[in-house]
């Protein structure tokens, strides 16, 4: 998130100014791509980031609001790329199978007390394994709350539900990763 | 752990929605915390962390090279001012300003009167008063709107180009002024103070005056040499009618910096081409 300077770059980058809107694309697009793989699979997640840009290039002009405003409709702007490109490629699974795996190894170190399972080396890709095995509501819901860092509001508008349903399926998703973390201490 | 994983078998409702909340929000867990929560905790923090993934490279500069396309300039110290040029709304309004303060007087309505832009009504009086061309009214004969206009057009290129220094007072407009300081001097109008009128007061000989009672009569005096000149009547081309009433005039006036003698009033009985 930029914060308080947002409202002045966002203008700058409305009136042409190149390096205000690679501050933009620098905060979001991160994001972004992280987004696109938990909830667009068989997508190209860096593909789809980029065409989501253009698209918001187009309206940047047009664009009035504040940076949730901003990020929500950025995320919009994917969510309906993903989805138009959901069934045409194959998602990348390059380093996040072998990831889960490596943390399955019964070889590696873990804590006697399953109950304090402490993820040592979790990096971002794993944790983004981790939460794709959710369900598809839950899964985005958690991406769009903590990656994105939407509130509920704009989180439900997003997603087409009432903030109360998107509190539920957020919740529930937070509960089944600590199961699942659990189990894989216990596995261990 | 007994009591979360219970809770998840559909028992009773989970005790730490708010510590849910408080992660999913960014914001440190309570100490009282349910332990199992910490690891999530841990996961969603990974999960906001900003990879270091060069794959990412590609993607900027094609999002560069869209804003590029869409946008005109990429270098602010180039890009052109789009606040509406301030010039001509100051004169605009300074003008106008002026106008309506009357400080231009008497003699700048006599200048646009002359140009023929004033608005019908005001034209009609200014015909009577100093001698200009009159509106062209729908509801006279097409000869004379088509006159008028042909007289306006030529006119008014070249009354607009005249300074600001009233009507000559020794030459056709004479007579409308004489008219004009007469209600302005039985009004009381401050407008008898105009450049116009101050024309009329030196081609009078009411400038030495002493007097403003004095004055008045000297240009009283002076206004009863002057009859009203003949309506405008159809020139063969843009030059002078036949059919005119010559005033009596003092002397030849000139052109330079004044106002062009006017079709209607003879000069010295040659024909007047503007």
């Amino acid at each position: 998130m930029i914060g308080e300077e947002f409202a002045s770059v966002l203008a700058r980058a409305q009136r042409g100014d190149e390096a205000a809107f690679a501050s933009l694309w620098l905060d979001v697009n991160p994001a972004l791509v992280k987004y696109l793989r938990v909830v667009a699979h068989e997508v190209d997640d860096e593909d789809v980031a980029a065409e989501t840009w253009v698209t918001v290039v187009r309206g940047l002009a047009r664009f009035r609001g504040d940076e949730m405003a901003w990020r929500a409709w950025v995320f919009t702007t994917a969510r309906r790329r993903g989805i138009d490109e959901g069934r045409r490629r194959t998602r990348r699974r390059t380093a996040l199978a072998s990831h889960v795996a490596e943390l399955a190894d019964p070889g590696r170190l873990v804590p006697p007390d399953p109950a304090q399972v402490v993820l040592e080396s979790m990096d971002t890709q794993a944790a983004l394994a981790l939460v794709a095995q959710l369900s598809p509501l839950q899964a985005e819901v958690i991406a769009l709350r903590v990656i994105a860092g939407l509130d509920v509001e704009a989180v439900a508008r997003l997603v087409g539900r009432s903030p109360g349903a998107v509190r539920v399926a957020a919740h529930r998703g937070l509960r089944r990763l600590a199961l699942i973390l659990a189990r894989q201490g216990v596995t261990l | 752990m007994a009591n979360f994983l219970r809770s998840l078998s559909g028992g009773r409702p989970y005790q730490g929605d708010d510590h849910l909340e408080a992660m999913l929000s960014g914001q440190p867990l309570p100490e009282n915390a349910d332990a199992e929560l910490y690891g999530v905790n841990e996961l969603l923090t990974a999960l906001r962390a900003a990879p270091v993934d060069p794959v990412e490279r590609p993607g900027q500069a094609r999002a560069l090279d869209a804003y590029r396309q869409t946008f005109a300039t990429s270098d602010p110290a180039h890009q052109r001012r789009r606040r509406p040029a301030m010039i001509s709304t100051l004169l605009g309004a300074k003008l106008g300003a002026a106008l309506a303060a009357g400080a231009v007087g008497f003699g700048g309505v006599a200048v646009a009167a002359a140009a023929g832009v004033l608005p019908d009504a005001a034209q009609d009086f200014a015909h009577h008063a100093v001698g200009v061309v009159p509106a062209a009214h729908k509801d006279k004969s097409a000869k004379d709107v088509k006159d008028v206009k042909d007289v306006k057009d030529v006119d008014a290129t070249e009354t607009t180009k005249a300074t600001p220094v009233g009507p000559d007072a020794t030459g056709p407009a004479a007579f409308g002024l004489c008219t004009a300081w007469s209600h302005a001097k039985d009004s009381g109008n401050a407008a008898q103070k105009s450049i116009a009128f101050r024309n009329l007061a030196t081609a009078a000989g009411a400038v030495t005056a002493d007097t403003a009672g004095a004055k008045a009569e000297k240009i009283a005096t002076y206004c009863t040499t002057f009859t009203k000149p003949d309506k405008v009547t159809k020139p063969d081309k843009v030059t002078k009618p036949d059919k005119v009433t010559k005033p009596d005039m003092t002397g030849k006036p000139s052109t330079a910096g004044k106002p062009t003698p006017l079709p209607g009033a003879a000069t010295t009985g040659t024909s007047h081409r503007p």
